[in-house]
């Protein structure tokens, strides 16, 4: 499935575009920021993230993911219109929860797209796109 | 609800005690007492200063003050000759105008006795022989007794129209002057001469609207201030301790010196206070300025003292979060190969970059398994998150997978073994794992991912990425899962590059974009394995990436 991706793009001299490392709590937290609303429809809650979902954001989600799913919902939605970013950790975050009940993501961006099927995650997270 | 997470940050409670500690034994800077006593010193001798400028002031003040009542003083004394002068001038006059000398007696009645102007006063005609007396009136006369010395006297003022005065005289305690008037024309050789007596006790009679009111005094008939001199005071000691003004004033032929003190302050009692007052006043100042000053400098140096503390915080935070680096780094390497083992037909190489970001120990791994003589396994794996517990997992998927290897498991096998070993429910982790195996004489290669990205193969002068399908990563499917590997065979050179998402992973950027950027950099570097690596590293900005990230290059020998 990963031949050589998207002929055309031109390699450029990397530049992360990551926060720049540095000791913790030097000011980009609002940056990193990530926001949780959870919109409880018809029994099917949808989470809507906003931001990005990194090692230090996913607890967050993983407490909240924990509260939504005590009630036992038939599935979950994860509205990812808004998350900009998604790393390993947010994905465990996910694949717990879809342990418990159906959790899809609604119409995330092509970047986290390709890491849920570079990670053969597709099968076990699906992806549906919005109404 | 709305929730948001951002990571925080407090300083180690050690580091926090440990700055604490620092601040109680950090050495206290010279206290602020040199600071009070300069202060104090420098503002007493500015109130000295201002102290002495008013104590001069006043007595400067009331010199001048002490001098001009005394010159308004001594104006009286020519007004008082004068009136003896016309008195005793008119008696002599009408004398001589008459020749009658009872018209002398009448006029002088009025003049001499007790509490009059003169206590006797007489009318003398000087001749060839000497004086001779015309009339006399009122108690005898001093001088009289004395014709010679009385002759000469009068001789030596009847030729003048100023007032004789003769020097202080003498008698038990009684104390006279005398005074000679001539009658003019002086051709008539008529000379009036008359004693006044001075006070017992030389004390004056002072009216309290005289100007010498509110002054001490001492009078002297002539200009020398001799005991033998004074005609009155009411000093009790000559010359006066205190503060005085000496002035000469002329009475008739002769003069007077008075000295005068004042009994008050002239220039007023404010004045004569105000040294005292500015230097209370300024005492008092000093004091507090001095205060304010050492209270100034005290809270100056808890100040420092408390950015010095805070400065020693920030220090210990910043050791203590290198150290965590440190024992990250340390235990991450302690996880990983010392070294890759030799391979015949193999070359081999690998870098682990740990991200800028975080002290935590990261979750990935590379690994190179010799099979046999002919055949290496080639593992890269990522386990999900960070921490000891992220590391605990990888050391075990590492441990197993190698020991699979032992056991003769191909890729699939290998990986859905692991995938029954863990758990991410109980874990939770999960991880990403890349399985290959090599055969150095047939250059076949079996590939299987669990979920991983795929290796990238460098042959003939292109970059590829091997085509293997992704199964789902190690410990998302409870039952464990099944791989379907991919077999490519390589040509002789060919370069294999397996590597974890921190290579090419980047916020905000497609996926794919960093898998080009990877081929691209990939394809232009034909150095030795060592350096073609390093190139990569470097190329990739993996030593700027916040995220871990784990490379492995397996090169066929030509």
């Amino acid at each position: 499935m990963t031949d050589a991706p998207r002929p055309g793009t031109h390699p450029h001299h990397p530049v992360p575009a990551g926060p720049s490392g540095g000791p913790p709590g030097t000011g980009q937290a609002a940056a990193e920021a990530l926001s949780i609303r959870v919109e409880p429809a018809d029994g099917r809650p949808v989470v809507v993230l906003r931001g990005e979902l990194d090692i230090v954001t996913a607890e967050q989600l993983g407490r909240t993911l924990d509260e939504v799913l005590s009630g036992d919902p038939p599935a979950v939605r994860v509205d990812m219109r808004d998350l900009a970013f998604m790393d390993s950790a947010g994905v465990a975050c996910l694949l717990r929860a879809a342990r418990r009940t159906a959790v899809s993501l609604v119409s995330p961006s092509v970047v986290v797209r390709r890491v849920i099927e570079a990670t053969g995650l597709a099968s076990v997270l699906p992806i549906e796109e919005a109404p | 609800m709305t929730v948001t997470a951002a990571p925080a940050t407090a300083p180690p409670p050690e580091a926090t005690a440990d700055a604490a500690t620092a601040v109680a034994t950090t050495p206290a800077a010279p206290g602020p007492t040199l600071w009070v006593a300069a202060t104090l010193v420098g503002i007493l001798v500015v109130v000295a200063v201002f102290s002495w400028l008013a104590y001069d002031a006043y007595r400067h003040t009331e010199d001048d003050l002490l001098r001009l009542r005394a010159e308004d003083a001594a104006a009286l004394f020519p007004t008082a000759t004068t009136a003896v002068q016309t008195e005793l001038e008119a008696g002599a006059e009408v004398v001589a105008a008459t020749d009658d000398t009872a018209r002398f007696d009448q006029l002088m009645a009025d003049h001499v006795g007790p509490h009059r102007s003169f206590v006797g006063v007489s009318l003398w005609r000087l001749t060839s022989g000497g004086a001779q007396l015309l009339t006399a009136e009122g108690k005898p006369l001093l001088l009289a007794g004395q014709p010679g010395t009385l002759a000469a006297f009068l001789r030596a003022h009847d030729q003048s129209d100023v007032l004789g005065v003769s020097p202080l005289m003498h008698s038990g305690d009684m104390l006279r002057i005398g005074y000679a008037v001539a009658a003019t024309p002086t051709t008539t050789g008529l000379v009036a001469y008359a004693e006044v007596s001075l006070p017992a006790g030389r004390r004056l009679a002072i009216s309290a609207s005289s100007p010498f009111a509110d002054l001490h005094y001492a009078i002297y008939l002539g200009r020398r201030t001799d005991r033998a001199d004074l005609l009155a005071t009411d000093l009790s000691s000559l010359p006066p301790t205190v503060a005085y003004a000496t002035v000469d004033a002329p009475f008739g032929s002769s003069s007077i010196t008075l000295v005068v003190t004042a009994k008050s302050p002239l220039a007023g009692q404010l004045l004569l206070d105000l040294w005292w007052i500015v230097a209370v006043v300024g005492g008092v100042l000093a004091v507090a300025a001095a205060w304010g000053v050492g209270r100034t400098v005290r809270r100056r140096q808890q100040a420092e003292a408390l950015a010095t503390a805070l400065d020693e915080v920030a220090r210990q935070n910043r050791d203590l979060y290198r150290q965590q680096r440190t024992i990250a780094h340390t235990l991450q390497h302690a996880l990983l190969p010392e070294r890759l083992p030799g391979v015949p037909g193999l070359e081999s190489a690998a870098r682990y970059v740990a991200g800028v970001a975080g002290t935590e120990i990261g979750g990935d791994w590379y690994d190179l398994v010799a099979l046999d003589d002919d055949r290496a396994l080639v593992v890269v794996g990522d386990v999900s998150g960070r921490g000891l517990r992220a590391a605990a997992v990888m050391a075990s998927l590492r441990f197993a997978a190698r020991a699979y290897a032992a056991q003769g498991d191909d890729p699939e096998t290998i990986l859905r073994r692991l995938s029954t070993l863990l758990d991410l429910e109980q874990e939770g982790h999960f991880a990403t794992v890349l399985c290959a195996q090599l055969d150095v004489g047939t250059r076949r290669m079996v590939v299987a991912s669990a979920g991983h990205l795929p290796p990238l193969l460098l042959a003939d002068g292109t970059a590829t990425y091997v085509p293997v399908v992704a199964g789902l990563p190690i410990g998302v499917a409870p039952a464990g899962d099944r791989y379907v590997s991919a077999s490519v065979t390589v040509p002789p050179g060919a370069t294999l590059l397996a590597f974890t998402d921190g290579v090419v992973e980047r916020r905000g950027e497609l996926l794919d974009v960093g898998l080009e950027r990877l081929r691209a950099v990939a394809g232009t570097l034909d150095l030795h394995l060592a350096d073609f690596l390093a190139g990569v590293v470097d190329r990739m900005g993996l030593h700027l990436v916040s995220d871990d990230a784990a490379i492995l290059a397996v090169r066929w020998c030509r």
